[in-house]
């Protein structure tokens, strides 16, 4: 462990983005508290904001930027942008989050049960395993979004949907190497004393399996944010009133020249939060691959990491 | 054995198995989306239906039989033709036939063949455009490894993979159809018509999808080609004193070739099933807009099709790629 955190450490990209991803978990669990320091809330319409002769232009410069509305409202409605925002930092990483967690347990689950169950056990559940993962992730979420009930809370649902769409990739990571732990000797000699399935499981297989789930995983939260801004993009994912940067993108070029950073806000946001994740998610990746050092080094002419 | 024989067994092995993968898809998303939770018949229907047509089609469904049964029937439609009333007569739908919208009344088959053409015109556009753009940018990159130029090519193709297409799209949409007024605002125009206009209108939609696409394939292609020149057969050509340019561009590209093939199969495959994004952000009416609006209104037939569709598309590319890849190369047929 203490190996682990000297080796991200190490890597000043990934420190840059563990600080930014912090700050923005911080916005994102602050969001009620910034809000109210704010003296703003994220569902009230302002119509004396906006004017409705133009078709519902923000009044006054830069989209109504001001001391009460620190990044102005939003166009056609008037609601305040800054707390929209904020509260848009929670929709997008709670979802991506709750998806993630589901992804590894489905993932994790299937692996384990077909590296380790007997050969029909196997064959059933990598077949399902390919199917999940052939099918483009965008188009399986989306069209899954026709047969749920509507009464269902939006944001658990997309983080149900992603979670239940994309844990293919992670199922066959968690197979392949159980199926090589299985030969292990400390494996072998669990199973010789009579440890039932489940047990071996968990005292035996999932400690070993940490690394590459952690580093799956990490890299899996990134892509579920693009996710469910996209399925809020289209306007089949998180659904008015509550916030959410994809939907944030769906009328914005229409406003663009009276309010820009109707815009530029919501998809600043998004690009900054994947980039600081993804960079995160590499960075754990090469400080868990026992492997990344050398591979790092390799033509690279960089000694920094060569260290590590 | 002969390599011809060989090639053949391993062409019908890998059919077989691409059929196969094929039935498994089929029923997995027959299951999914009519065990749903619910009034089955009322969620096909959608929730514009009156009560008779919600009778009528929990008829057509033939709800009370159990599901293998229907499994079975979706099946004989797609392999056969199927036959269904229309409540006034009953009219014939040929294989292959992937049943019969309940919002519109049009055949699915015929709906999908109709917007096939936009959304395989913006994926192989934009497949080009990546491919250069991508391969390029890697090949650059591992040649210049190390320097203040990689760093930067390096920054830029990270970039290039945390931004959403719908992003990239919207501002490129906003900046140089808008603001410069460079090109025209997307739009479809069939290729036997006018086929410079239709390279034209897609250009947009094209450098969007394929900016986001390449910075993956650089990601790619460097990677490949640093394991590459890493492996010791690299040090012994360096010895023998090959120069730089040809180990880069003959030795290191190869190890590229295999991984840059499979991602690209595997992009366009599902690409083919509906470039949702791009093609609800351009206005664009593929297969992937038709997939979002028969979500919206509820259109289960569609849904189901488009997504068996598309899945059929992803298997057939992977097959594909799969097969060059053995025909450019013998001894993968080996091994």
């Amino acid at each position: 462990m203490t190996i682990f955190w000297r080796r991200l450490r190490e890597q000043r990209a990934a420190l840059v983005a563990a600080a930014v991803v912090a700050l923005l978990a911080l916005v994102a669990l602050a969001a009620p508290l910034l809000t109210v320091l704010e003296g703003q809330d994220p569902t009230t319409y302002h119509p004396d904001l906006i004017d409705s002769a133009r078709g519902g232009v923000p009044v006054g410069p830069f989209g109504g930027i001001s001391g009460e509305h620190w990044l102005g409202v939003e166009p056609q409605t008037g609601r305040d942008l800054f707390a929209r925002l904020v509260y848009g930092a929670r929709v997008s990483l709670g979802v991506a989050l709750a998806a993630t967690v589901v992804q590894v347990a489905v993932g994790v689950a299937v692996g384990i049960a077909a590296g380790f169950g007997n050969r029909w056990v196997d064959q059933v559940l990598s077949r399902a395993t390919d199917v999940i993962v052939a099918l483009p992730l965008m188009v399986l979420a989306l069209a899954l979004m026709a047969v749920v009930p509507d009464g269902f809370p939006r944001p658990v649902l997309v983080a149900l949907v992603i979670g239940l769409v994309a844990w293919g990739n992670m199922a066959k990571i968690v197979r392949a190497r159980t199926v090589t732990l299985k030969e292990l000797d400390h494996v072998a000699a669990a199973r010789l004393s009579g440890w039932g399935p489940v047990h071996i499981a968990r005292r035996e297989l999932l400690p070993a399996l940490a690394a590459p789930v952690i580093t799956y995983a990490a890299l899996l939260v990134p892509t579920n944010i693009t996710v469910e801004a996209a399925l809020s993009f289209l306007g089949v994912g998180v659904k008015p009133p509550t916030p959410s940067w994809g939907q944030m993108l769906t009328a914005a070029d229409v406003w663009y020249q009276a309010a820009p950073q109707y815009l530029l806000l919501p998809a600043g946001a998004l690009f900054v939060t994947v980039l600081a994740l993804t960079v995160l998610g590499d960075g754990v990746r090469t400080a868990l691959d026992p492997r990344a050092a050398s591979r790092l080094r390799v033509g690279t002419g960089r000694k920094r990491e060569a260290r590590a | 054995m002969t390599g011809l024989t060989r090639l053949s067994a391993f062409l019908l092995r890998r059919f077989l198995g691409a059929l196969s993968t094929l039935l498994a898809l089929s029923v997995i998303i027959y299951v999914v989306f009519y065990v749903a939770p619910g009034d089955v018949a009322q969620i096909t229907c959608g929730p514009r239906c009156s009560p008779a047509q919600v009778q009528q089609v929990a008829e057509q469904l033939r709800l009370d039989d159990p599901l293998y049964v229907r499994y079975w029937d979706f099946l004989q439609g797609v392999f056969a033709g199927h036959d269904y009333s229309t409540g006034t007569g009953v009219e014939h739908c040929e294989a292959p036939c992937l049943g019969v919208s309940y919002q519109s009344d049009q055949q699915v088959t015929a709906l999908i063949v109709a917007k096939l053409p936009i959304t395989a015109s913006l994926a192989l556009g934009a497949m080009a455009m990546w491919l250069i753009l991508g391969v390029g940018t890697g090949v650059l990159s591992a040649w210049r490894r190390g320097r203040i130029s990689e760093r930067v090519l390096t920054a830029v193709t990270l970039a290039g993979t945390a931004t959403p297409v719908f992003v990239i799209g919207l501002l490129l949409m906003i900046v140089v159809c808008g603001q410069l007024q460079w090109l025209p605002f997307p739009q479809y125009t069939d290729f036997g018509d006018d086929p410079a206009q239709w390279a034209w209108n897609l250009l947009l939609p094209w450098l969007s999808l394929a900016l986001i696409e390449a910075a993956k394939y650089a990601r790619l292609t460097r990677s490949s080609m640093l394991e590459t020149l890493a492996d010791d057969h690299v040090r012994t050509f360096r010895a023998y004193g090959v120069g730089e340019r040809s180990i880069i561009g003959k030795h290191a590209l190869r190890g590229a070739v295999a991984p840059v093939i499979a991602l690209t199969a595997n992009d366009v495959g599902s690409m083919f099933g509906g470039a949702v994004l791009s093609e609800t952000l351009f206005g664009l009416p593929g297969l992937g807009r038709e997939l979002v609006h028969a979500v919206k209104v509820v259109d289960l037939p569609v849904v189901v099709g488009l997504v068996m569709v598309t899945g059929f598309f992803v298997v057939l590319a992977n097959a594909v790629a799969d097969v060059l890849y053995a025909v450019a190369d013998r001894r993968v047929v080996l091994s």
